[in-house]
């Protein structure tokens, strides 16, 4: 019996890089493993204006971006009524990646995170996980994102999803 | 159950992308093989001769401007702006591209002017070795376990933690 495989000609990248060399090894590498439609720009300002024009599967994005960083890009498109798709997923790939920045990147809703330089296994993972195992959005008032449980582990806080209603509405 | 705050809304999880990128027919298998791996990883280094070109001038434009850059307070800034852009991209690009020890270099040099907003000679002289240290590094094949080439990117840490 034959297992699963990604097409990646299905998917449509949008990479948001402001140094032309780190943008042009990763639409290299989303090539190499079967993407066509790769399309890279410097700015967050471009970035939405694509994003507005023509339909993406994947963002990949820089931290250190302009004139919003990273950040700024992922709570506009997770909780803006301008956002062109607050689902969207995001993958953060950037050479900040001390552990505060990790924190941040999956406070504002950040799908996956990859630090710089990266491996190009660890990068397929990532797009794998986006993928083949896209995680339920939660809407908690404070936060708009991805899951961010990933992992059963005991948690101590209020448990206030026990009774919350699941619902299959996209946003 | 305690708190007051209101309670989570769950979406679903959107299945559109899986639906049209996973097949059993085209494509890459889920787990990638250490070969294809080792494959895909010799492609990505063959950019290493675009990146040594790509980084030289900006190496060199950055020697060009720290001959002025005590000048005034306004070239001081502009150096440490283009310090600041130049270790980052080298900081994210060299490891992937078989360059570890540049990162390492440029992250120190990154770190040294990531905040910062002004210069005096001592703080022009940790980014100059910096520079020097960097050209070296391109110039030299990459030995990350090499203990010369180890020993200078903890020289050029312990500066940074010094005077940064």
């Amino acid at each position: 019996m034959s297992s699963a495989k990604i097409d990646f000609a299905q998917v449509r990248f949008l990479v948001i890089d402001p140094h032309p060399l780190s943008a042009d090894l990763l639409k290299d590498v989303l090539q190499m493993l079967g993407a066509i439609g790769v399309v890279k720009c410097a700015t967050t300002e471009r970035a939405i204006e694509l994003l507005r024009q023509e339909p993406f599967d994947i963002v990949i994005t820089e931290l250190e971006t302009a004139p919003m960083n990273g950040f700024e890009f992922v709570h506009f498109i997770r909780t803006s009524s301008n956002s062109p798709d607050r689902l969207l997923p995001v993958i953060m790939l950037t050479a900040r990646s001390e552990r505060e920045y990790v924190a941040e990147a999956r406070d504002q809703g950040i799908t996956e995170f990859l630090a710089k330089p990266f491996t190009v296994d660890a990068l397929y993972k990532r797009l794998i996980s986006v993928i083949a195992r896209p995680r339920q959005f939660v809407d908690a008032g404070t936060y708009f994102g991805p899951d961010r449980r990933r992992r059963p582990e005991p948690f101590q806080g209020p448990d206030r999803r026990e009774s919350a209603p699941r619902q299959s509405v996209t946003a | 159950m305690t708190g007051g705050g209101r309670r989570a809304r769950f979406i679903s999880a959107r299945q559109d992308l899986k639906r049209k990128a996973v097949n059993y027919q085209k494509g890459l298998e889920l787990a990638l093989t250490p070969d294809l791996v080792s494959g895909f990883e010799t492609v990505v280094n063959r950019s290493r001769d675009r990146f040594v070109a790509s980084v030289a001038p900006l190496l060199a434009k950055l020697r060009a401007l720290q001959t002025a850059a005590l000048a005034t307070p306004e070239a001081a800034a502009a150096f440490i702006v283009e310090t600041q852009a130049v270790s980052y991209a080298i900081k994210g690009l060299g490891g992937t591209l078989g360059y570890p020890l540049a990162t390492a270099a440029a992250k120190s040099l990154n770190d040294f002017v990531h905040h910062r907003d002004g210069l005096d000679a001592k703080g022009l002289d940790v980014i100059r070795v910096h520079v020097d240290a960097l050209y070296l590094i391109l110039a030299q094949p990459q030995a990350e376990d090499d203990p010369t080439q180890r020993a200078v990117i903890d020289g050029l840490f312990q500066l940074t933690e010094k005077y940064g």
